[in-house]
């Protein structure tokens, strides 16, 4: 037997990283590489399907593999078959004495994709690869980013060839790795916090328009500015109006519950013909209310909120205002507690996890 | 959290200087959270601008914008463009018609024939719906400054120089007809 695959590339696979390392980062690598090596066999982890013998197929493919790259985001650490894949990589580079020998010098390179600082110890005796700014589909071509995203990746491919010739002959053994689980020795850091603060800072002077698109999950779009008067919720509402007629499903909700004032453009003026009157539920309320709930992430809830407002035929912009309409609405939102609530949130399913409920359920 | 950052903010050196720090923390904050995000790309958009008279201070406004926000236009806009010029085509004028009530421009223009603030936003969702595959093609089919576009104006300094290179290049600023009549100096 003998080596099968150059590379053995490791990630967290799902909707988020799967489209980027297939269609950018792994046909790029390989270009480069290609340039340095000649050609080469990559394989990329997301290949393996669950299946009756995985375990032993996925085992054989990374004992077969001279070098492993790990794609690390937040989430690697979190997925078993991550940290099984990367366990079994530096068994085998302690077995041959290769760890902790400098960055050309070894079997695993990791390259980070996302998840900042928040990686354990483990992994910071080498220096990454860092890609956490080219992370994005849209990478378009002859943009400044691109050139650098060009850039690093010469440099990554470099560190691949220069490893590639340094790896030992193929061993029968290593197959026999078990892949033991490093979480024991991840820290604690990793095991997932929520900096409830930031959030708070992050979402709630904003208001998003969700936009679904080609992606699955869709996409949230948020207008920003840092004062208000500007035309930021008009600017909004007329652009959700021209992505509905372009064929996407338009979501927009109020998040300015301090300022509210979106509804207002969609809510029907005397000029408006009857049939672009608003149609929904009768009730009052609206993200606040959502807030309030004790299970915020709870789909009917915010269904029971949804407003449509008609744009042409067969065209509508969803919306969810903030709930201004209520007459006690100040004094409630004065009394919520954010703290309280992504606290809460965070132990029940992460804030993360509520906001994707919210994104996935619409 | 989102996919993509419209950032708005007008031309005074509080908004500016504020959106600057903002676009800055919002990266870092998302980097520093462990969870999984791709990167967060960041449309800056001039807003409530008005360049219908002062233009050569609405042209060093922009001057100011496209050297502070380069960066964010960088990460998605071509490099033949420069920023300058796109700061110039994502604005979104003050149009006062739409100050005295909420409005949506998208519709109501098309009923009264005017053209101004849609043109803008056009190009903004044009801009967002693309995913940014595609932007020149993009921002070339609106390239010829028509009638109903505010004057792009370049630089001072860019407009000489570009005046001295090419003096029929000056129409793509739109410029009042009697400007780029003028002899050149």
């Amino acid at each position: 037997m003998d080596y099968e695959h150059h590379v053995f590339i490791s990630y967290a696979h799902g909707d988020l990283w799967t489209p980027w390392v297939r269609d950018i980062f792994v046909p790029r690598l390989r270009a480069y590489l290609e340039l340095e090596v000649g050609r080469l066999n990559i394989f990329v982890s997301d290949q393996i399907q669950p299946g009756s013998n995985w375990e032993n197929f996925l085992k054989r493919k990374i004992a077969r593999s001279m070098i492993m790259v790990a794609l690390i985001s937040a989430s690697y650490f979190t997925r078993e078959w991550c940290r099984r894949e990367m366990a079994m990589m530096m068994e085998r580079e302690k077995y041959l004495g290769m760890d902790g020998q400098g960055d050309n010098y070894g079997l695993l390179i990791p390259v980070r994709i996302g998840g900042g600082d928040s990686f354990p110890d483990l992994i910071s005796r080498v220096q990454f690869h860092d890609f956490e700014d080219f992370t994005y589909l849209g990478l378009p071509a002859g943009t400044e980013i691109a050139l650098r995203f060009e850039q690093r990746l010469k440099m990554l491919a470099k560190t691949v060839a220069q490893m590639l010739q340094h790896v030992p002959a193929f061993c029968d053994d290593w197959q026999n790795f078990a892949g033991e689980d490093l979480r024991p020795q991840l820290a604690p850091k990793v095991a997932g916090y929520f900096n409830a603060a930031t959030a708070h800072r992050l979402i709630i002077t904003s208001a998003y328009p969700r936009v679904s698109s080609d992606k699955a999950s869709g996409s949230v779009i948020t207008f920003y500015s840092f004062k208000g008067g500007i035309g930021r919720s008009m600017a909004l509402a007329n652009v959700a109006v021209l992505l509905a007629r372009a064929g996407k499903r338009v979501l927009c909700i109020d998040w300015d519950l301090e300022a509210p004032g979106l509804g207002r453009y969609f809510r029907a003026s005397p000029r408006h013909a009857p049939e672009l009157i608003i149609a929904g539920p009768d009730r009052q309320g609206g993200l606040l209310d959502i807030l309030e709930s004790s299970k915020p992430d709870n789909t009917a809830l915010w269904q029971a909120y949804l407003l449509a407002r008609p744009i042409a035929d067969g065209v509508q912009v969803d919306f969810i205002g903030s709930g201004e309409d209520a007459p006690d609405y100040s004094s409630r939102l004065a009394e919520f507690n954010w703290e309280n609530f992504f606290a809460k949130s965070a132990r029940r399913s992460s804030y993360r996890g509520f906001t994707e409920r919210v994104e996935s359920s619409l | 959290m989102p996919d993509l950052l419209i950032l708005l903010f007008a031309a005074n050196w509080q908004n500016i200087d504020w959106c600057q720090r903002i676009a800055h923390g919002i990266r870092e904050v998302r980097r520093s959270l462990p969870y999984d995000r791709t990167f967060l790309p960041i449309i800056p958009v001039l807003a409530r601008f008005d360049s219908r008279e002062e233009s050569d201070r609405a042209a060093v406004a922009m001057d100011r914008v496209a050297e502070r926000f380069a960066p964010y236009f960088t990460d998605w806009l071509p490099r033949s463009i420069r920023p300058r010029d796109m700061v110039a085509w994502s604005i979104l004028p003050y149009v006062p018609r739409y100050s005295f009530e909420e409005a949506l421009p998208v519709e109501d223009e098309s009923e009264t024939g005017a053209q101004g603030l849609s043109f803008y936003y056009q190009l903004l969702s044009d801009l967002i719906r693309s995913h940014f595959q595609g932007v020149r093609a993009i921002l070339a089919g609106v390239g010829v400054p028509g009638a109903f576009l505010p004057p792009m104006l370049p630089s001072a300094m860019e407009l000489r120089a570009e005046r001295r290179r090419d003096p029929s290049a000056i129409r793509r600023y739109a410029m009042p007809s009697w400007f780029a009549k003028r002899k050149n100096p």
